[in-house]
């Protein structure tokens, strides 16, 4: 058995071919937009039957075209996992949603009771089992999607960018799962550009870059190849790097006490009326200020919680942040402190690139010629030439650029992010990284909450790490 | 309806939420500030006429709006303000379909005249106001005359009612320009519309 | 969660449709009024059922007083300010058992469940479909509309600051976006897991009329029977 496909999609996609063997291990690289998840689209049939566009050339899995059957078709073959844990289950509770695939290919209900059964047991998924999905965290998820996915026993899985939004022990537990499915001889395709969790599982690597493929390395020549030799395709590290010097800090400092911070049970949807242990619990934390802090640690240890605190959106209970000594009620905070969240899509707001600066510039009032302004810091996030452009319409990583411009815009002189790089390109995350020292080089004390180790290399003068809830080592 | 695709279905799922939060969000205003309920059937659908028209733009057969339309009606009855506006939508749902789908879904006084329409179930839901009025007055009548009665009638006149409907009318004429507005300066540069 | 019983969305789905139909044709005096009292305490008990203790207590607060409003209101000597405040007390006993019943419909059933019922009552998939995207999303769209409002009020833009029209504009439009583009990943997802194949699936979702169920329509009988007999 064999499958094969040749394509050529124009824009996306020029003068491809791949075949993937049974039970082969395929990984597909490249900066953002190189059309790895194009060519994943191929697979499971989403192009053409979702995304239209001119396909030319043939695609074959299984002997059989996705273009020219029905999706359902190779629904029964294919097996998707996607980037965004939060949209891709369909139903509210994770025995439904294994049950889904099964239920949809028509399968027999004794039949997909089984492989229900076996998968919660198989994902570790068994003291979710009566959770609302809505209620998990992102890396259970997407555990729960693969699940679901195993259970229609697909003959290939195709992963686009599974990781972006995981932190290492999720990733860790992805590649176990993969690991998996690689034993139990089905074929693989992952399109990723954090490749260290891939290294051992890959038979074969591919680097796409605009479309081609430029360059193919078998599963040896991939473990063989170091960093610097990675970076020189533009690819993420395989290794993490070692995090920067810690120890506390000297000079001028903002100083967080003695806060302890739980949320109420309605923030977790169907999360039942259990009182949670405090996501907070902190003596004491010290951030230099006019540096870049890195707050990094575990999914769930409390680094947005404390972010939202810092920013004044929530209360926490008796807890004091103080500037070299003086008490900055939450008030004061809402004033001085700039967030950009996690999800960048919910900050902005207009209709172009530079109203989103001006308008922030009115609403900082610093007084001066708006435009003038405007166009310095479009020009210090490197968004002069996307000026005109709707932000919606940016990638990932210009987005994430064009709310530190904000930041910068809005005359605040502490500045925290949320995971400002997940998902993002070598190339991206070096250019939030200078974006966010060009924040410092400003004056403003900036704290980044992240468990992009690549990015604490590149940009932390120091580094705090959270355990949940509580300082590990700062 | 038999033409309908899944990625059709899941898009009338999602704009369905989308219009009646609107729909539901604005008409609580309403029970805060007393002026607002007077004012809701002309704001309501001017608010609702930006996740309209953006639902439109993925309305290329017969079936969408209806379907819409009829689930609409069970949310609103879902949130116990009576049974009027599922019952109205049964047909107003489908005539706004067949006079958007005259104009291929695409000619835009089709589609503001299928707008208005389809805005015209939401009089369901002042319904139980009217309602409610004749079997309390009914009730109180028989210790008062008649007399006063009829004050009190007149005092919340039923040509309120014909009022309401053209507030409607004009509401969803707005508001679908205002849709439309969005759509240009957001949607389409964004690459959603 | 602390779930007394479960029951099944038909169950819910048809004690919706005859609530209505009591509470806004039902009158003041006799039958009638039971009626009302009876279809008053449902949405309670079935909140109690999943655990929600204090949502329930509150609506009895609310409801129970409205309803003993209006009848005292009535009873005494009649003011223009006491009919007033009867006519509100009137309208919030006759909505608010509507609306807490539809919350307690959302938080209870299971988007699986409802696909099930409404597929075991042979309804077409065309409404089947949407109407559990429609379940799926509501609390989607609520943590959205969320994100946004506490984005917005970390850029520091508010509605005394921007004035209404432009504040309606920056909640509106990325709770239009993000969703949509949400919509979007659903729709690869569910598409690329076999949703639209032509044929019946099999559900493997229990549900199916049990003792809390007959318990309800029991209820909802007695509440129906005051009704019809007057």
């Amino acid at each position: 058995m064999n499958f094969s496909y040749a394509a050529a999609d124009a824009a996306a996609l020029a003068d491809f071919g791949l075949s993937v063997a049974p039970g082969e291990f395929v990984v597909l690289s490249g900066p953002s937009g190189c059309g790895k998840t194009t060519a994943t689209r191929l697979l499971n049939g989403l192009i053409p039957h979702f995304h239209e566009g001119d396909l030319t050339g043939q695609v074959r899995v299984f002997g059989r075209d996705p273009a020219q059957q029905r999706i359902w078709e190779t629904a029964a073959e294919v097996g998707s996992v996607f980037q965004n844990p939060r949209s891709q289950f369909f139903t509210t509770d994770p025995v439904s949603e294994i049950a889904f695939g099964c239920e949809n290919l028509g399968l027999p209900a004794a039949v997909t009771r089984q492989r229900v059964e076996r998968a919660l047991a198989e994902f570790g998924l068994e003291p979710l089992r009566d959770r609302s999905i809505f209620a998990l965290s992102g890396g259970e998820k997407q555990r729960l999607a693969c699940a679901a996915v195993a259970a229609t026993e697909p003959g290939l899985y195709v992963l686009d960018e599974p990781s972006a939004n995981l932190d290492a022990a999720a990733t860790e537990r992805l590649r176990a799962i993969m690991a998996g499915w690689k034993a139990s001889g089905a074929s693989v395709v992952v399109a990723e550009h954090r490749l260290g969790y891939l290294r051992d599982l890959a038979d074969r690597l591919l680097v796409l870059t605009e479309g081609r493929i430029t360059g193919e390395y078998s599963g040896e020549q991939f473990r063989a190849m170091d960093d610097d030799a990675l970076a020189a395709l533009g690819l993420r590290r395989a290794t993490p790097p070692l995090p920067p010097r810690s120890g506390t800090p000297a000079g001028p400092a903002l100083e967080v006490r003695d806060l302890t911070y739980r949320h109420t049970s309605r923030k977790v949807p169907g999360g039942g009326s259990r009182r949670p242990r405090p996501a907070l619990r902190l003596d004491r934390l010290a951030i230099p200020k006019g540096r870049i802090t890195a707050l990094q640690g575990a999914n769930g240890a409390g680094k947005t919680t404390l972010a939202r605190w810092l920013a004044g959106l929530s209360p926490g209970r008796g807890g004091q942040l103080l500037d070299e000594g003086r008490p900055i009620g939450r008030r004061e905070r809402r004033r001085r402190v700039f967030l950009v969240l996690q999800d960048v899509n919910h900050q902005l707001v207009t209709e172009s690139v530079s109203d989103e600066i001006a308008v922030t510039l009115r609403l900082a009032g610093p007084g001066g010629a708006v435009e003038a302004e405007r166009d310095r810091i479009l020009a210090a996030v490197d968004l002069s030439a996307y000026a005109e452009r709707h932000p919606m319409s940016l990638s990932a990583g210009q987005k994430q650029r064009l709310a530190i411009g904000t930041a910068l815009a809005s005359q605040r002189e502490i500045v925290i992010l949320d995971e400002p790089t997940s998902g993002l390109d070598l190339a991206h995350m070096r250019q939030v990284a200078a974006a966010l020292r060009r924040l410092s080089e400003q004056g403003r004390t900036v704290l980044v909450a992240t468990h992009d180790a690549e990015l604490i290399a590149a940009c932390a003068d120091h580094v705090i790490t959270l355990d949940r809830g509580r300082v590990a080592l700062q | 309806m038999r033409g309908l695709t899944t990625r059709n279905l899941i898009n009338v799922g999602i704009f369905t939420v989308l219009y009646f939060a609107a729909v539901a969000v604005f008409g609580q205003l309403g029970a805060l500030v007393p002026i607002l309920q007077v004012l809701g059937p002309l704001y309501i659908p001017i608010v609702a006429g930006i996740p309209f028209t953006l639902f439109l733009t993925r309305v290329d057969r017969f079936g969408m709006i209806t379907i819409m339309g009829i689930l609409v009606g069970l949310l609103v009855l879902a949130t116990g303000q009576a049974y009027w506006v599922p019952l109205l939508a049964l047909v107003l749902a489908p005539a706004a379909d067949l006079i958007c789908r005259a104009g291929e879904y695409r000619r835009w006084p089709y589609l503001v005249a299928g707008y208005a329409l389809f805005s015209l179930m939401l009089i369901g839901t002042v319904v139980p106001l009217f309602f409610a009025r004749e079997a309390f007055l009914e009730r109180i009548g028989q210790r008062h005359d008649a007399a006063w009665v009829q004050s009190m009638i007149d005092l919340t006149p039923s040509w309120m009612f014909a009022v309401m409907l053209a507030m409607l009318v004009v509401g969803a004429v707005i508001g679908a320009q205002l849709g439309r507005a969005v759509l240009r300066k957001h949607f389409e540069r964004a690459g959603i519309a | 969660m602390n779930e007394l019983f479960r029951l099944d969305p038909r169950t819910t789905l048809a004690t919706i449709g005859l609530l209505n139909v009591v509470m806004f044709s039902a009158g003041f005096t006799g039958g009638d009024a039971l009626a009302r009292l009876v279809f008053q305490l449902i949405p309670a008990l079935l909140a109690i059922g999943i655990g929600r203790f204090w949502p329930a207590l509150a609506y009895l607060l609310i409801s129970l007083t409205a309803l003993a409003g209006e009848r005292w209101l009535l009873a005494g000597e009649l003011s223009g300010a006491g009919v007033a405040l009867a006519g509100v007390c009137g309208l919030i006993a006759r909505l608010a058992p509507g609306l807490f019943l539809g919350y307690v419909a959302v938080v209870s059933i299971q988007v699986g469940e409802l696909m099930a019922a409404l597929e075991r009552l042979r309804i077409p998939r065309q409404l089947v479909i949407p109407a559990a995207v429609v379940l799926r999303f509501i609390p989607t769209v609520r943590e959205e509309s969320a994100a946004v409002a506490s984005a917005m009020s970390a850029r520091g833009i508010s509605l005394g600051r921007v004035g209404p029209l432009t504040w309606l504009e920056y909640r509106l439009v990325p709770l239009l976006i993000s969703t949509v583009k949400a919509g979007e990943e659903l729709t690869q997802a569910a598409l690329t897991r076999g949703l639209g194949r032509p044929g019946r699936a099999t559900r493997i979702c229990r549900i199916g009329l049990r003792v809390p169920d007959a318990a309800v329509f029991a209820l909802c009988a007695v509440g129906m029977g005051f009704w019809l007999v007057g």
